[in-house]
């Protein structure tokens, strides 16, 4: 994608820019009306973007949009199947549309996801209608799989189930994943690239392991009176009496010896979780949109 | 790769299927009514019959708002499948839940009027021309429900097609070159009737035209 805009009465997705290379899993994170589902929609050529370039495995989008979903297996939270028909049916329809569907691997999905093909849709749990969308797709062996929120309202041990389940697909290393969610520990277990969008903007984007080892919170002890410095890749200094916390998201080793020389006594170099992260790059973000 | 408008198509028709065969069984008992009945149970039979195409002209709709309302409009359009076509496909289907029962309906009362003594054939032509009108109340009500993808505008086209066959009917009844003839032997064909069948003709096809030009044109699908 390379500057979407997509502009809605109250919304607007601005100059988005997202590459997701072949074979990698990117877990696409924003809070509640961030961008995600817009984003995804543009992606699939179900919302047309109103400026920008949108490629999705060598097709331009929207023109192309059937030709790409040949090879696209979409999923979503609020996505739901024919209540009045079996699993059966919807294995059959499928698999009528996709010559590439794997009946044998539908058939250990099946088992693994504990599920019925006689039963109808209507009678399933919520934990198993997801299950059952993502046999749908698993199963056709699409190139890009793309989730838009697919563990919302799950117990934790199907969202656990699911999880595995992704990962063994995207074993297969041609295979892409596109993974969007609010749930950080959902991401943070399968993902190797991490987007992060919020209010229509992508606010940063890069692979997992560099956020985790760049990301670093700084616990000091500050002599009263002792105004810390400001110091590059610091994204937030809370200071509260003689107790202060650095927050950086460019941590380098000189970075503890440069406040030890302005006076504060390092007590603890702590790592962050993608939830931390995500929380600290929001807040920074916005603080930057209120200044500017 | 192939069109997947004709799995589409089945799919719909799949899941539907009882309603028109429900349709065609009402309205084979509301011709078996105006045949064997007596005069006033007859007439009955007659406004049974018409009722009967007029809900089939509603059900298909039912299938396109609940596409939406049910929330499974994402899982067709994350097919290999365009906006276009899927309108295409849901038209189509709509189509046949209602044309295939509507033309064996109309050609069961057909065959009860040319069988029948009792009615002259003059009144085919009127009798095609007026049910000719359902089904382009079928057609605004579908294509509203397919464009507009709103259960307000749905119900209320709905509500106001409705309401208009009567008035419509009313005012075909009322042209004089459409009952001259009904009380011929035979069927006559005449220039009032075939510009009233060219009309209904002309307004079905505008229908089908700017339904798919205006799907054609929707940027948003979900």
């Amino acid at each position: 994608m390379r500057g979407v805009c997509k502009t809605y009465r109250f919304f607007m997705l601005n100059d988005v820019d997202l590459d997701l290379p072949a074979g990698h899993i990117m877990g696409f994170i924003g809070p509640n009306g961030a961008g995600k589902s817009t984003t995804i929609r543009i992606l699939l050529g179900l919302i047309h973007q109103d400026r920008g370039d949108v490629q999705v495995l060598g097709h331009r989008m929207p023109s192309e949009e059937v030709a790409a979903k040949w090879d696209i297996g979409f999923a979503s939270e609020d996505m739901r199947l024919y209540e009045v028909m079996t699993l059966g049916w919807h294995m059959r329809f499928i698999a009528s549309i996709y010559p590439a569907w794997d009946r044998t691997y539908a058939e250990t999905l099946l088992e693994r996801f504990g599920l019925v093909p006689e039963q109808k849709v209507r009678g399933l749990s919520h934990g198993q209608r997801v299950k059952a969308g993502l046999l749908l797709i698993l199963a056709r062996r699409p190139r890009l799989l793309v989730l838009d929120e697919p563990t919302t309202g799950l117990d934790p041990v199907a969202r656990h189930e699911i999880l595995r389940e992704l990962v063994a697909v995207v074993r297969d290393e041609g295979r892409s994943v596109l993974f969007s969610s609010h749930h950080t520990q959902d991401i943070e277990q399968i993902s190797d690239q991490i987007t992060f969008i919020d209010r229509g903007r992508i606010i940063d984007s890069m692979d997992k392991e560099s956020y985790l080892d760049r990301w670093r919170r700084v616990r000091m002890e500050v002599p009263s009176g002792t105004r810390l410095p400001t110091l590059p890749g610091i994204v937030k200094l809370q200071q509260n009496g003689r107790l202060a916390i650095a927050t950086a998201s460019a941590f380098q080793p000189d970075l503890p010896v440069a406040y030890e020389s302005a006076g504060a006594r390092v007590q603890r170099i702590e790592t962050m979780t993608l939830e931390e992260i995500f929380v600290a790059k929001v807040e920074q973000s916005r603080e930057e949109e209120a200044t500017a | 790769m192939n069109s997947l408008i004709p799995a589409l198509i089945r799919k719909d028709l799949q899941m539907t299927w009882v309603f028109p065969v429900l349709a065609v069984a009402t309205g084979c008992g509301a011709l078996a009514l105006f045949w064997f009945g007596s005069q006033p149970v007859s007439i009955s039979g007659m406004v049974a019959f018409f009722i009967v195409l007029v809900m089939l002209g509603v059900t298909p709709n039912v299938l396109i708002m609940n596409e939406r309302k049910k929330q499974t409009l994402a899982f067709v359009m994350s097919l290999p499948v365009s906006g276009s076509q899927y309108a295409l496909a849901k038209l189509a289907a709509a189509f046949g839940m209602f044309f295939v029962p509507w033309l064996l309906l109309i050609a069961l009362a057909l065959l009860l009027i040319v069988s029948t003594s009792e009615m002259p054939n003059g009144v085919i032509p009127l009798f095609f021309a007026l049910a000719l009108l359902p089904l382009i109340g079928f057609l605004v009500t579908t294509s509203v429900a397919i464009v507009a993808e709103s259960d307000t505008w749905s119900n209320v086209t709905m509500g106001a097609v409705n309401i208009s066959y009567s008035f419509v009917w009313i005012s075909v009844m009322a042209v004089p070159g459409l009952l001259a003839d009904v009380g011929s032997p035979v069927p006559v064909w005449n220039e009032t009737i075939l510009t009233a069948l060219g009309i209904e003709f002309g307004v079905i096809a505008t229908i089908f035209g700017s339904t798919l030009y205006l799907q054609s044109r929707k940027r948003d699908f979900i």
